[in-house]
C-alpha cells in the first residue's frame, strides 16, 4: 500500500501503457479478452484516482503525490509528477471518461485490438499531461496524446474521416508549435535553465515585456486545443468524424487540457502577462459562448450540434479564467469537470443513437424516446447540465463563473448569461427533434441501451447529478488548487 | 412536528426517486405506483398544517452547501407567515390533484412516470416557498420549470405537446436571465444570499448599492427580479407559453399552470417586497404590467373555444390581478387572492378535466347539455366559476374586493379601470364557459353519452369546492400572517356592492348571450370584425413571437453556422489550399536530377558574382 501511495501517479500513467503493450501480444481474434483487459486497466486507473482523491491533503495544498526522478540533469529535465487541487479533478475526469469510453467502444468489431491499444496509448498521454509538472514531459505527453488521434479518427472514424483527422492533427500541431516556442523561451530566459515548473515558479522572474509576449504565445498554443474562437474549427469536424470513445475523450478531456495549460503554464508563470491579456481572453470567451451556441442551433447533424456546444461551453471555462478571482476560477475549473462529464455522456449517447438508427440527421429522426427511453432520459440529463439547470454540475459551474466574472468584468456576465437561453433553445430543440413527436417511417427495431452500453449512461449521468446536488465533492478540491493559483497571480 | 417543516420537500424527492426506480422502468399502470407520491404529499400537507400553527416562531435551518473564496453559501429553510401560507396552499392543492390523478391518469402507459415527476414538482415548489436564500430560491425556481417542461410534454408523441413544452421552458428562461442577474447584483451589494439579512440591510438603509443611490439600485434589481416573475407568472409579453402549456394532462394544468408554479412569480415579488417597496418606479411597472395583462388576457378568453385555454387565459388574467395588487403596495391582497385563486382555479381545471374525461374533447362547441349527466362536476364547476366571477359570499369575492380596494385607496385610476373591466369580463367569460359546457343540447356524440367521473375524481372536486366557497373566511388570518397581528381586514361597503353589481351584470350578459347559442359564436356577429379578429388572434403577441422573434433567431443561427463553415473555416481551408498549391507549383524544383541541381547552382553562383561585380566594380 505504501508503495502504491508513493507511485500512484506513475501507476496511473503506466497501467494503461503496459496494458497497451500487453494487448499487442493478444491474437487479434480474441476480442473479448482485449476488451476485458482494457476495462480492467481503466478500472484500475479509476480506482487509483479515486484513492488519490480520498487521500488528498486539503490542509497542505500545493502539489501532492509528488514523484521526482532526475532524467537529464544538465538540460534541466526531470521526470517530475504531481497533482494540485485542480489537476486531481482532471485526472479523475479522465479516469471516468476513459473507463466509460471503453464500454462505449465495446461493440467495435473492426480491428478491435488495434483500436483499444491505440486508445490506451492515447489516454497514457492524457494522464501524463495532467500529472507532469515538468514542461519537457508535459510537452512529450501532449504529443503522445495528439498523434494516436490521427489514426483513431482516420481508421475508425465516419464521414469525411481522413480530412477531419488531417485537419485536427495539423491544427493541434500548429498549437504545439506555439507551445514549443514558448517553452523554449521560458527555458532559456529562466535563471537556472530548467523545465521544472515548481522551480520556475520559485526562481524565474520574467519582465513584463517578456510575460506579455510569452503569455500570448501560450494562450494561442493551448487555446487552439481549448477551441477558442476563431481557432476552433478543427473541433466540429474532428469530433463529428471521430469514433465514440475518441470524441468522448477528446471533447471531454483534451479540450480541458488546453484550458488547463493556459492556467498552469500561461497564467501561473506569466501572471502579469495574463492580466494584461485578460480582457481579450474574456472577450473571446464571450464570443465563444454566444457564437458557439448559435452555431450549434444552426446544425442538423447531431454530432455537430454537440461539437459546437463544446465550443460554447469551453467559452465558459475560458471566461472563468479571464475573471481571475476565486469564484470565477472555481467556476472555470468546475466547468472543466462538468463539461467533460456532460459532453462525454453526449458523445456516448450520440454514438448509440447513430449505431441503432444509422443516421445523424436530426431532421430525419423523431419519437425515439418511445423505443429507447433509457437513452432519452440520459440525453435529457446531459442536456440539463448543458444549459445549467440547478441540480446538475453544469449549473454550479456556470453559475460560479458568471457570478465571479461579474466582479472583474460585469459586461461579460451581462452578455454571457444570454448563453443559457440560447443553449436551452438548441438542446431542447434536439431533444424534441430526436426523441419526441412522431417516429418517421422506415426505422426498424430501435433497441434501448444494452448491458455494457449502460455503463457510460449510468456512471456519467449519476456524476452529473451528484456534483450538482453536492458540489462540495468537487469544489473542496478546486478551492485548494484555485487558492494556489491565486497566490501565483498575486491575488491572495 | 413543526420543527421538521423543512423535511417536506425531502419526502417528496424520496417519493419521486422511489417511483422512478421501482415503477417507471416497468411502465407500471397500477394505482400502487401512485402511493409513494400521495403519501409523501399527504405527509407534507400535515407538516404544512403544523407549520402553520407555529409560523411566528422563526424556525430556521440551514446547511453549508458551497464554499468558494471568501463566500460560504448556506442553503436552508425558513418559516414565516408567507412561507407557511404558501406551504399550506401548495401541499393541499397538490394532495387533491394527486388523488384526482389516480382516476384521471388510470390506464395511461406513463402512469408511474407521471407521479414521479409530480412528486418532484411538489418537492421543488415546496423548496421554493421555504427557501431562506436567493440561491436556493432560484434553484427551486428552475427545477419547477423543469418539471413543468416534463409534464407539458408528458404525452411526448404528440408534436404539439413537445412543441409546447419547449416553448414554455425557453420563454420562461428568457425571464430567468433577468432573475439571475438580479440576484447576482443583490448578492454583491449585500454580501450575502440570505433573504432575511438582505431585508434587514434594506430596512436599515445599510445596503451598499453597487451603482447610483439605493432607490436607483433597488429599482434596477427589482425590475430584473420582476423579469423572472413575468416569465414564470405569464405576464405580458411573456405570457404566450401558458395557453400552449395546456397540452399537458389536465391535473398538471390544475396544479402547475393554475395554482402553484405560475403563482411563483407573484410569490417572488411578495418575498422580495421590501426591495420593491423602496423602488417606486419598479412598483409602477409592476402595476401597469399586471393591470394590462389582467385586461388583455380576459378579453382573449372571450374568443377561445378550448375549455382549457379559456381557463389558461383566465389564469393569466388573475395573475395580472395579483401583480397589480403588489404594484399597488398591497401584499396581503395579492397573497390572499393567490390563495383563493389556487383553490377555485384548480377546482375549475379539475372539473374541466372531468368533462374532458367524459367527452374526449376540449372544444366547448362539442359539449353542451352535460348538467343532467354530470351533476357533481357541473355544480362544483359552478361554485368555482362564481367564485372566480367574484360573487358574494364565495372566496373570490373577498379577495378581489381587497385588490379593488387597494386600487381605490391608492388613487390609481388605471388600476381601478383595469380591475373593474377585468371583473366584468371575467364574470362574462366564465358564464359563457359554464353555459356552453353544461346547458343547452349536447352538440356531439360523446357529449350525448357522457358519464360522471369516478369518486376518486369526484371527492377532490367536492373538497376543493368547499375551499373555493368558504375560503373568503381566511382573509383576516392571511392578514395576520403577513402583517402585524391584530389588524383586521377592512371592507368598503360601497365598493363591495359596486363590484357585485359588475359581476352580476357580467353573469347576466353572459347568460343572455349564450343561453341559446348553438355552434356559432354570437360574439363574432355582435363585435366589430377587426376587434373580434384581435381577440381571436390573441392580440397578435403570439404571432409576433412566432413569426418575428423565432424566425429572426433561426435566421441568425443559420447565418452564424454558415459563416463558421464558409468564412472562419474557409480561411483555415484557404491556408491549407495555399500551402498545397504552392507546393504543387514548386514541385518541379525538386525533380531529383543531379544535373538540374548543378545547373541551378552554377546559375546562382554566376548571378551572385555578376551582382557583386556590378556593385563593386
Amino acid at each position: 500500500m505504501d508503495w502504491i501511495a508513493k507511485h500512484a501517479l506513475s501507476l496511473t500513467i503506466l497501467v494503461p501503457f503496459v496494458t497497451c503493450l500487453l494487448i499487442l501480444l493478444v491474437p487479434p481474434e480474441r476480442k473479448t479478452v482485449v476488451r476485458v483487459m482494457s476495462a480492467v486497466a481503466t478500472g484500475i486507473t479509476l480506482l487509483l484516482s479515486l484513492w488519490m482523491c480520498l487521500n488528498f491533503d486539503f490542509a497542505k495544498g500545493g502539489i501532492q503525490f509528488e514523484e521526482r526522478l532526475e532524467w537529464v540533469p544538465m538540460a534541466g529535465v526531470s521526470y517530475h509528477l504531481g497533482v494540485d487541487g485542480v489537476s486531481i479533478t482532471l485526472v479523475l475526469l479522465t479516469a471516468f471518461i476513459i473507463f466509460t469510453g471503453v464500454f462505449a467502444s465495446w461493440t467495435i468489431e473492426y480491428r478491435t485490438k488495434d483500436f483499444l491499444a491505440l486508445l490506451l496509448f492515447l489516454v497514457t498521454g492524457v494522464f501524463g499531461v495532467f500529472v507532469s509538472v515538468d514542461l519537457f514531459f508535459f510537452f512529450l505527453f501532449y504529443e503522445v496524446a495528439v498523434l494516436p488521434m490521427y489514426l483513431l479518427i482516420g481508421i475508425w472514424g465516419t464521414g469525411r474521416k481522413e480530412y477531419a483527422a488531417m485537419k485536427l492533427t495539423l491544427y493541434l500541431l500548429l498549437g504545439s508549435a506555439f507551445i514549443l516556442v514558448g517553452m523554449l523561451a521560458v527555458y532559456f530566459l529562466s535563471p537556472t535553465q530548467t523545465f521544472d515548473i515548481p522551480e520556475l515558479l520559485a526562481t524565474a522572474k520574467f519582465t513584463f515585456e517578456q510575460q506579455r509576449i510569452l503569455f500570448l504565445i501560450f494562450y494561442v498554443g493551448f487555446g487552439i486545443l481549448a477551441g477558442i474562437w476563431p481557432l476552433h474549427t478543427w473541433s466540429p469536424d474532428g469530433h463529428a468524424s471521430a469514433p465514440t470513445a475518441v470524441s468522448m475523450l477528446h471533447a471531454g478531456v483534451l479540450m480541458k487540457l488546453g484550458a488547463f495549460g493556459v492556467l498552469r503554464v500561461g497564467m501561473s508563470l506569466m501572471p502579469e502577462g495574463a492580466q494584461y491579456w485578460a480582457p481579450l481572453m474574456g472577450t473571446i470567451a464571450v464570443i465563444n459562448i454566444i457564437y458557439g451556441a448559435f452555431s450549434a442551433m444552426g446544425q442538423t447533424d447531431l454530432k455537430y450540434v454537440i461539437a459546437y456546444s463544446s465550443v460554447s461551453h469551453m467559452g465558459v471555462v475560458m471566461l472563468g479564467l479571464a475573471g481571475m478571482n476565486a469564484i470565477s476560477l472555481t467556476g472555470s475549473t468546475m466547468q472543466m469537470f462538468a463539461h467533460g462529464i456532460m459532453t462525454g455522456l453526449f458523445f456516448a449517447l450520440v454514438g448509440l443513437v447513430y449505431e441503432k438508427s444509422h443516421t445523424r440527421d436530426i431532421l430525419k429522426m423523431g419519437g425515439f424516446a418511445e423505443k429507447m427511453p433509457g437513452i432519452a432520459v440520459a440525453f435529457v440529463v446531459g442536456g440539463l447540465s448543458s444549459f445549467g439547470l440547478p441540480g446538475t454540475g453544469g449549473f454550479v459551474a456556470e453559475f460560479l463563473t458568471f457570478w465571479g466574472v461579474w466582479k472583474t468584468y460585469p459586461w461579460m456576465t451581462y452578455i454571457g448569461v444570454a448563453g443559457i437561453v440560447i443553449t436551452a433553445t438548441y438542446v431542447l430543440r434536439v431533444v424534441q427533434k430526436v426523441f419526441l413527436g412522431k417516429r418517421p417511417d422506415g426505422y426498424g427495431d430501435l433497441p434501448d441501451a444494452r448491458t455494457t452500453e449502460w455503463v457510460a449512461l449510468v456512471v456519467l449521468g449519476t456524476i452529473i447529478i451528484l456534483t450538482g446536488v453536492m458540489p462540495r465533492l468537487l469544489t473542496d478540491f478546486l478551492n485548494v488548487g484555485v487558492h494556489d493559483y491565486l497566490r501565483l497571480l498575486g491575488k491572495v | 412536528m413543526a420543527e421538521y417543516f423543512w423535511t417536506a420537500p425531502l419526502w417528496c424527492v424520496a417519493a419521486s426517486v422511489i417511483t422512478a426506480l421501482l415503477f417507471v422502468p416497468r411502465r407500471s399502470t397500477h394505482w400502487p405506483s401512485a402511493l409513494p407520491t400521495i403519501l409523501a404529499v399527504a405527509w407534507s400537507a400535515l407538516l404544512a398544517l403544523s407549520a402553520w400553527s407555529r409560523y411566528a416562531d422563526g424556525l430556521h435551518v440551514q446547511i453549508k452547501w458551497l464554499v468558494v473564496g471568501d463566500w460560504s453559501i448556506s442553503v436552508g429553510a425558513q418559516l414565516d407567515g408567507l412561507s407557511a401560507l404558501m406551504m399550506v396552499i401548495v401541499s393541499t392543492v397538490s394532495l387533491a390533484v394527486q388523488v384526482y390523478s389516480v382516476g384521471y391518469m388510470a390506464g395511461d402507459s406513463g402512469f408511474a412516470r407521471y407521479f414521479s415527476i409530480m412528486a418532484l414538482f411538489t418537492a421543488a415548489i415546496l423548496g421554493l416557498v421555504i427557501a431562506d436564500n436567493l440561491l436556493l430560491l432560484y434553484m427551486s425556481w428552475e427545477l419547477v420549470g423543469l418539471c413543468s417542461y416534463l409534464l407539458i410534454g408528458f404525452w411526448y408523441r404528440k408534436p404539439e405537446a413537445a412543441n409546447a413544452a419547449k416553448k414554455a421552458f425557453v420563454v420562461t428562461r428568457f425571464g430567468d436571465v433577468g432573475f439571475l442577474l438580479g440576484i447576482i447584483l443583490l448578492s454583491y451589494a449585500a454580501g450575502t444570499w440570505q433573504i432575511a439579512e438582505i431585508e434587514r440591510q434594506v430596512a436599515s438603509g445599510t445596503l451598499h448599492p453597487l451603482f447610483g443611490s439605493l432607490p436607483q439600485f433597488a429599482t434596477v434589481v427589482a425590475l430584473l427580479l420582476f423579469c423572472g416573475a413575468v416569465g414564470k407568472s405569464a405576464q405580458f409579453p411573456l405570457h404566450i407559453w401558458l395557453p400552449d402549456a395546456m397540452e399537458g394532462p389536465t391535473p398538471v394544468s390544475a396544479l402547475i399552470h393554475a395554482a402553484t408554479m405560475v403563482a411563483a412569480g407573484v410569490f417572488l415579488v411578495a418575498r422580495m417586497f421590501f426591495l420593491f417597496a423602496v423602488a417606486p418606479t419598479a412598483m409602477q411597472v409592476v402595476t401597469v404590467i399586471g393591470g394590462f395583462t389582467a385586461f388583455m388576457a380576459a378579453t382573449i378568453a372571450l374568443a377561445q373555444f378550448d375549455i382549457k385555454r379559456v381557463l389558461a387565459y383566465s389564469t393569466i388574467s388573475q395573475l395580472g390581478y395579483m401583480m397589480m395588487a403588489l404594484g399597488l403596495g398591497d401584499r396581503v391582497a395579492a397573497m390572499f387572492h393567490l390563495g383563493t385563486h389556487a383553490y377555485f382555479k384548480s377546482l375549475l381545471f379539475l372539473t374541466a378535466g372531468s368533462v374532458i374525461h367524459a367527452t374526449h374533447t376540449q372544444d366547448m362547441r362539442e359539449m353542451g347539455g352535460l348538467y343532467p349527466k354530470m351533476k357533481l362536476t357541473a355544480i362544483t364547476a359552478l361554485v368555482g366559476a362564481l367564485a372566480l366571477a367574484g360573487l358574494f359570499p364565495l372566496s373570490g369575492f373577498w379577495s378581489k374586493d381587497e385588490i379593488l380596494l387597494a386600487a381605490w385607496r391608492g388613487n390609481h385610476p388605471f388600476a381601478l379601470t383595469m380591475g373593474v373591466l377585468t371583473a366584468l369580463l371575467t364574470a362574462f367569460y366564465m358564464t359563457r364557459l359554464w353555459v356552453l359546457t353544461f346547458l343547452g343540447e349536447p352538440r356531439s356524440e360523446h357529449a350525448r353519452h357522457a358519464h360522471e367521473s369516478p369518486p376518486v375524481m369526484g371527492i377532490p372536486l367536492l373538497l376543493l369546492a368547499v375551499a373555493a366557497a368558504v375560503g373568503g373566511a381566511g382573509a383576516s388570518t392571511v392578514r395576520a400572517m403577513l402583517e402585524n397581528p391584530g389588524e383586521h381586514a377592512s371592507i368598503s361597503v360601497p365598493l363591495a356592492v359596486g363590484a357585485t353589481v359588475v359581476a352580476l351584470v357580467g353573469i347576466f350578459a353572459g347568460y343572455r348571450v349564450y343561453r341559446s347559442a348553438q355552434g356559432e359564436e354570437p360574439l363574432r356577429r355582435r363585435l366589430p370584425a377587426p376587434l373580434y379578429t384581435l381577440l381571436e388572434r390573441k392580440w397578435f403577441v403570439d404571432d409576433f413571437f412566432t413569426f418575428v422573434v423565432a424566425r429572426l433567431v433561426i435566421l441568425l443561427a443559420g447565418l452564424i453556422a454558415w459563416i463558421d463553415r464558409h468564412v472562419v473555416d474557409g480561411m483555415v481551408n484557404a491556408v491549407a489550399w495555399f500551402t498545397g498549391a504552392t507546393g504543387a507549383r514548386l514541385r518541379w524544383l525538386t525533380n531529383g536530377q543531379a544535373q538540374f541541381y548543378v545547373l541551378v547552382l552554377v546559375i546562382s553562383i554566376l548571378a551572385t558574382v555578376a551582382a557583386v561585380l556590378n556593385r563593386f566594380p
